[in-house]
């Protein structure tokens, strides 16, 4: 099933020029990582007083430290197991280059879904073009060539479950949070 | 051993540096506008269109520029750690070259209004804004001692409708006793009808009108002393060594003129309802509601003419 869905999608590729063109902006490691950490600096500084700002400052704190424990888990996971990518084994339409690295979980997915769903959960509004450009992140992969589905959704439960917790256990984090922006308020950065 | 990161290429490397360094110039412009944040302004308060729109066109021509010049993208390149290392240069060297320049800006957008005559006193100058040394006022104005030019514009704006007014200059950050001592012989001395109080000013105007049954009208005092804590709110006013300058004992002086006591005459205008005094100096339209509202209600009821 995982094949077939990856077949489904992948035979998109290769058909429309603008989409291949919007895949291929979107499949790379610069486009979704820097718009999604661009979007977080914005949100830093987004508040209109000091009880909004250090809501918004608080939540880009979690999304940070969500995707900083997803990827230690993500890299522990590969040193556990290698899977080969669709490229390896099959005959794809494969608009990237080849990555090395193992398949299974989707570091894209796990990445983008580590921060969007920790700003979703704390600022559903917020959430939705982080949201958005997670899903888009991961399913560029898979039209391109270089993951498999359950690759991707591996990776965004990985990084949903990361910042879950973050958000469930956030309350303990409270006294590191303020001293951080503490620190920050001295030089009027926070 | 591979070694821990790996830049690929110094071309790569500076292209996705000079990326993050336009966009977050962008980002910082769009907040800046959006929120107006002096201290984070490429432009003056007054141009926050275009503000916005320099944002906008930074962050997606950035973009642009870095995938037209950039085939590397396509091939293996920079990986998470690398990408968050050079985002965060990226970053700070953004920031620092926004905070330097809405600084520089700030200060030579800075000039200020000159008063009619002045007349030095022990404790301070009184600056002197349609009247004579030695005239009784209408208006005394305590600016706030860190943002000592802060209420000049108002002054003049009140001498230019009739009224006789003059602001309090001290000759440096004063401590409690001279915070509260030349203004008291300032006042004792002109003989103002109202006193107009700006931030540290309205607190100190209150405490002065509780003793001697004048009009107080604070704009904007402090009601606890959190709000003399330094933060990203200081870069609404100033740019950013303005703002570590004037949080200098700060604090201190603020917990001694606190808790505020109210006299019953006077008026507190407060940030939350809409005016932010500290665009006296910057923004005509709020040098017009201030004075407006100050006059309106300064003057109106009691039916205060000039002298």
């Amino acid at each position: 099933m995982d094949y077939a869905l990856f077949r489904a999608i992948n035979n998109l590729a290769g058909h429309w020029p603008w989409l291949d063109g919007l895949m291929r902006l979107l499949v790379n490691e610069y486009f979704v990582p820097t718009s999604m950490a661009l979007l977080l600096v914005i949100m830093w500084f987004w508040g209109r007083d000091e009880k909004e700002r250090a809501y918004y400052q608080r939540t880009v704190i979690l999304a940070a430290l969500s995707l900083i424990t997803a990827n230690i888990v993500l890299k522990g996971i590969n040193l556990l197991y290698f899977r080969p990518r669709p490229f390896d084994t099959h005959q794809v339409n494969l608009l990237f280059y080849k990555p090395w690295d193992s398949s299974f979980p989707s570091n894209p997915a796990t990445t983008g879904f580590s921060i969007a769903v920790a700003v979703a959960l704390q600022e559903p509004i917020w959430g939705i073009p982080f949201l958005v450009l997670a899903f888009l992140f991961g399913f560029s992969r898979i039209f391109c060539g270089v993951h498999y589905p359950s690759d991707v959704l591996a990776g965004a439960l990985l990084g949903t479950l990361t910042a879950w917790l973050y958000f469930k256990f956030s309350y303990k984090l409270d006294k590191p949070i303020a001293f951080v922006r503490c620190w920050l308020k001295k030089f009027c950065l926070a | 051993m591979p070694p821990l990161l790996n830049f690929v290429t110094p071309a790569l490397t500076l292209k996705y540096f000079s990326l993050c360094f336009l966009a977050i110039t962008g980002a910082l412009q769009i907040v800046a506008g959006k929120r107006g944040i002096e201290g984070l302004s490429l432009f003056p308060a007054s141009f926050h269109f275009w503000q916005l729109f320099l944002g906008l066109i930074l962050i997606a021509g950035s973009f642009a520029l870095f995938f037209a010049i950039t085939p590397e993208v396509f091939t293996p390149g920079l990986a998470g750690s690398e990408l968050i290392i050079l985002f965060g240069c990226g970053g700070i060297a953004s920031l620092l070259f926004t905070l330097a320049i809405a600084e520089v800006r700030g200060r030579n957008s800075f000039s200020p209004t000159v008063p009619d005559a002045e007349e030095e006193l022990p404790g301070g100058k009184v600056a002197l804004f349609g009247g004579n040394p030695g005239e009784s006022l209408d208006f005394c104005l305590i600016p706030d001692p860190w943002e000592p030019f802060s209420l000049d514009s108002l002054a003049r704006r009140l001498a230019d409708s009739g009224y006789k007014a003059a602001v309090l200059h001290w000759p440096s950050i004063p401590d409690y006793e001279a915070a509260l001592g030349f203004p008291a012989l300032a006042l004792e001395k002109y003989k103002a009808r109202t006193l107009i109080g700006y931030r540290a000013g309205g607190n100190i105007a209150l405490r002065l009108a509780l003793g001697s049954g004048v009009k107080a009208i604070a704009i904007a005092p402090f009601t606890k002393a959190e709000e003399a804590e330094p933060g990203l709110s200081w870069l609404e006013e100033s740019g950013i060594l303005t703002a570590w300058k004037r949080l200098r004992g700060r604090k201190k002086l603020i917990e001694e003129l606190l808790p505020l006591q109210t006299p019953p005459d006077s008026i507190i205008i407060s940030p939350e309802q809409g005016i932010k005094p500290w665009r006296m100096l910057l923004d005509e339209g709020t040098i017009r509601s201030v004075a407006g509202k100050i006059l309106r209600e300064g003057t109106g009821d009691k039916g205060l003419s000039p002298r």
